[in-house]
């Protein structure tokens, strides 16, 4: 039986390498082609006329199945892109698909995946990935879909924040299809009555530590539940302290290369303050949903998240808004909505253009949004959606999108910084930040990437 | 083949003693082992030269371009090859971190692997009590996949309720932030590893051990020898082949903790303090598609992994084991 596993082992082994070797070849070929020319100016442009063709003659399609790639394959965002799926083949049973998800936590494996597709010239049809910063990587591979915004009117039906994020060299090349806010923090409504804690007093980060401190006197519950077993959680605490304590414009400051160093170790110390004195011991080694787990069971009475963690509230029994958890915007950012989006990207020279172009128009419309995002716990891009078809949560949200007047981005989702950036940005916290914890190291470090 | 008999029947005129001379070489030669058996061993080779050679040839002719993004494909013109990237690889300070973890891996795992799996196979052939069920006992975790250890290990690391700070509390100890002190994770990871891995170090010594006849235990014992003289003088020096195949797997198995520490982290990028080469070259490549710059570092990967075994094997050369 032993030998048995080590064969089977080997060989594993041996297969991957052999198939990896095969894809190198492929590469190469790639590269002889005309494609790699043109750059991404001449990409735009032929995209461009591309597009007018197909606006103006008959559109044909290809015997090809529409090959998508996401990466939603745990408990709600399976849910919701089964629905999607479910959907489409309702509404375009003519379309011939093949959506698939690639597992691993925050598209890691879809990055690859597709970083690998796009380097061999083997791209899908469409893939979900962030907009903004982090798809300008991807300039010159992506097809303009101009001409799908228009005709379906979404130039107009969708968010005007979402609109400009989702494009690059002067074209639409991607379509929104929820947004999940980043500034939240949750509680556990009866840890915190039995704290004394008045949930609405926390408006400030001095606030904060005095409802930290009660939760720490008062109970016997972590005042704060945190997950630091990656560097995005960490990058993203500190993001967050950064908003609620030094405000919008230093932060975005920061981000266009002329940040004060000060502010940003200022926000690294509350950050650090809060992660060593007030959070779980057992940060370092557990998940964001195992960190959530603590907040659900009344072991803790914060969590700072985006609000994916609102799926797991929903999905407990006996759990419910307001009764049993509550939310308030993160200390100090009740006037911002702290940006994410979640698009689909359409790169060119795919096998399927045409149908990927229908599931495009899919995506964006407003049944589709309201169904998906109410699985997913995100919200729908749509201006026109009617709040009572979401649940009370997300229609909070919805409202707060379309009334506040402050969007920063969110850098640990990739919208505020290229890949690179954020990269380094991570190495960054990664090297000082996870403990122990160096603001100043870190501010030097953060200040050099932009 | 007509160009030929052309020249053949040319040269006819000129000398038929050395064309005969050619054509007795020729059917010998079809008539030899190895253009008989060349059908059967050529596919294989060809396959397998191509998959692994091809692709060590490949990675590193893509090392010396400067290949990134995703628009223009590697360069492959002369005047474009140089060795620029390994030269950004020495003054990367992460190169020399990850490069640091991946030595002390590859060095302490296989080492304590083998003298674990080694001192196991002793215990084992001397005919203890339940032989056969310790040794599935300890054979069991190298079935079991990475994906699973790794996150087994995460929770028996776990600093408030994991098995190790459990036991530790008992005797006094700790507790210790086995994954979040970053002068412990590496040790953790090593620990980890060669839990599972020990097992297989002992079937193959144990295979080794049970190959050596009765007699010589025998002999050594008539002429006085202790058994643990016994072991160290007479039967581990003919252990030789056995420890070449294990060290050899051994060190694949240590490359291959890439898999581990993406279990367990749940990403590419892990804690710095046990950051590896390899989980280095991913996010070179797939994140940010620093094609040339990854494959420098996958051949630093190959060179280091060389390094590490090569002395070894060429002492087992010199002994004639290999």
């Amino acid at each position: 039986m032993g030998s048995l596993g080590v064969g089977a082992l080997v060989a594993g082994c041996s297969g991957g390498d052999g198939g990896d070797g095969g894809d190198g070849g492929d590469g190469g070929d790639g590269g002889d082609g005309g494609d790699g020319t043109d750059g991404t100016d001449g990409g735009s442009d032929g995209d461009g006329g591309m597009d007018g063709g197909d606006g103006g003659g008959t559109p044909t399609m290809t015997d090809n199945a529409m090959e998508a790639l996401h990466g939603w394959t745990g408990g709600d965002g399976a849910a919701a892109v089964g629905r999607l799926v479910e959907m489409f083949e309702e509404q375009h049973s003519d379309v011939e698909h093949d959506i698939k998800p690639i597992g691993g936590d925050a598209n890691e494996n879809l990055n690859a995946t597709v970083a690998r597709r796009l380097a061999n010239r083997n791209p899908p049809d469409a893939f979900a990935s962030w907009p903004g910063k982090t798809m300008e990587q991807y300039g010159g591979r992506l097809m303009s879909i101009d001409g799908v915004w228009e005709e379906a009117g979404y130039t107009d039906s969708i968010h005007p924040k979402a609109r400009e994020a989702s494009r690059l060299n002067d074209a639409y090349r991607s379509i929104p299809l929820g947004s999940h806010r980043l500034n939240n923090l949750f509680y556990n409504v009866s840890v915190l009555e039995e704290a004394g804690v008045d949930p609405e007093s926390l408006t400030s980060y001095d606030a904060f530590i005095d409802a930290l401190d009660a939760v720490d006197q008062n109970t016997d519950a972590i005042p704060i539940t945190m997950t630091t077993r990656g560097s995005w959680a960490n990058l993203q605490y500190f993001v967050e302290f950064m908003l609620g304590t030094e405000g919008q414009e230093p932060y975005e400051a920061w981000l266009d290369g002329d940040g004060d160093r000060e502010a940003l170790v200022r926000a690294l110390d509350r950050t650090k303050n809060v992660i060593e004195n007030y959070s779980n011991n057992d940060k370092s080694s557990i998940s964001f949903p195992e960190a959530n787990d603590k907040l659900i069971a009344g072991d803790a009475a914060f969590f700072t998240m985006g609000n994916w963690a609102y799926g797991m509230y929903r999905n407990t029994d006996n759990f419910e808004f307001n009764e049993n958890w509550g939310w308030v915007p993160f200390p100090g950012t009740e006037d911002m909505y702290v940006w994410h989006l979640d698009n689909f990207l359409f790169p060119r020279d795919g096998n399927a253009p045409q149908k990927a172009r229908v599931f495009a128009e899919f995506l964006g419309t407003k049944d589709v949004q309201v169904e998906f995002n109410n699985l997913k716990g995100s919200i729908p891009l749509r201006t026109d959606v009617d709040g009572s078809r979401l649940t009370e949560f997300l229609n909070l949200n919805v409202e707060d999108l379309n009334n506040l007047e402050k969007f920063p981005p969110t850098l640990a989702h990739g919208l505020a910084a290229t890949a690179d950036e954020l990269s380094a940005c991570k190495d960054a916290i990664a090297s000082n930040f996870m403990g122990p914890y160096d603001a100043e190291a870190t501010a030097d470090e953060l200040m050099s990437v932009f | 083949m007509a160009g030929s008999q052309d020249t053949v029947s040319e040269s006819q005129n000129v000398g038929t003693g050395a064309e005969r001379d050619w054509q007795t070489r020729l059917e010998v030669f079809s008539k030899s082992d190895f253009a008989r058996s060349f059908p059967y061993w050529f596919i294989p080779f060809s396959i397998m030269g191509l998959g692994v050679y091809g692709g060590i040839g490949y990675n590193t002719l893509i090392s010396l371009t400067d290949y990134e993004g995703f628009n223009e494909g590697p360069d492959f013109s002369p005047g474009n090859l140089d060795l620029e990237m390994y030269v950004q690889t020495v003054n990367d300070p992460w190169v020399w971190t990850t490069g640091k973890n991946t030595f002390v891996l590859l060095i302490v795992f296989t080492t304590v692997t083998m003298v674990l799996g080694l001192f196991l196979a002793v215990m084992l052939d001397r005919g203890i009590r339940y032989k056969e069920k310790i040794q599935t006992v300890y054979l069991l975790p190298m079935a079991l996949s990475f994906v699973v250890t790794a996150q087994f290990w995460l929770w028996m690391y776990n600093v408030n309720n994991g098995l190790i700070n459990l036991l530790l509390g008992a005797v006094g100890l700790g507790p210790y932030n086995w994954i979040g002190d970053p002068s412990l994770v590496l040790g953790a990871v090593i620990f980890a590893l060669i839990w599972q891995f020990s097992g297989y170090a002992m079937v193959v010594f144990l295979a080794g051990l049970q190959s050596i006849p009765d007699d010589q235990f025998e002999a050594a014992q008539v002429d006085g020898a202790s058994v643990l003289r016994t072991y160290w003088r007479v039967i581990i020096p003919q252990l030789k082949s056995s420890s070449v195949s294990a060290a050899v797997v051994l060190v694949i198995f240590a490359l291959k903790a890439f898999t581990f520490l993406f279990s367990m982290f749940g990403q590419y990028r892990v804690p710095k303090g046990t950051d590896i080469l390899a989980t280095l070259m991913v996010r070179e490549a797939f994140k940010l598609q620093n094609w040339a710059y990854a494959a420098a570092i996958a051949t630093i990967l190959l060179l280091m992994a060389l390094a590490v075994i090569a002395p070894y094997l060429h002492y087992q050369h010199k002994q004639g084991s290999l």
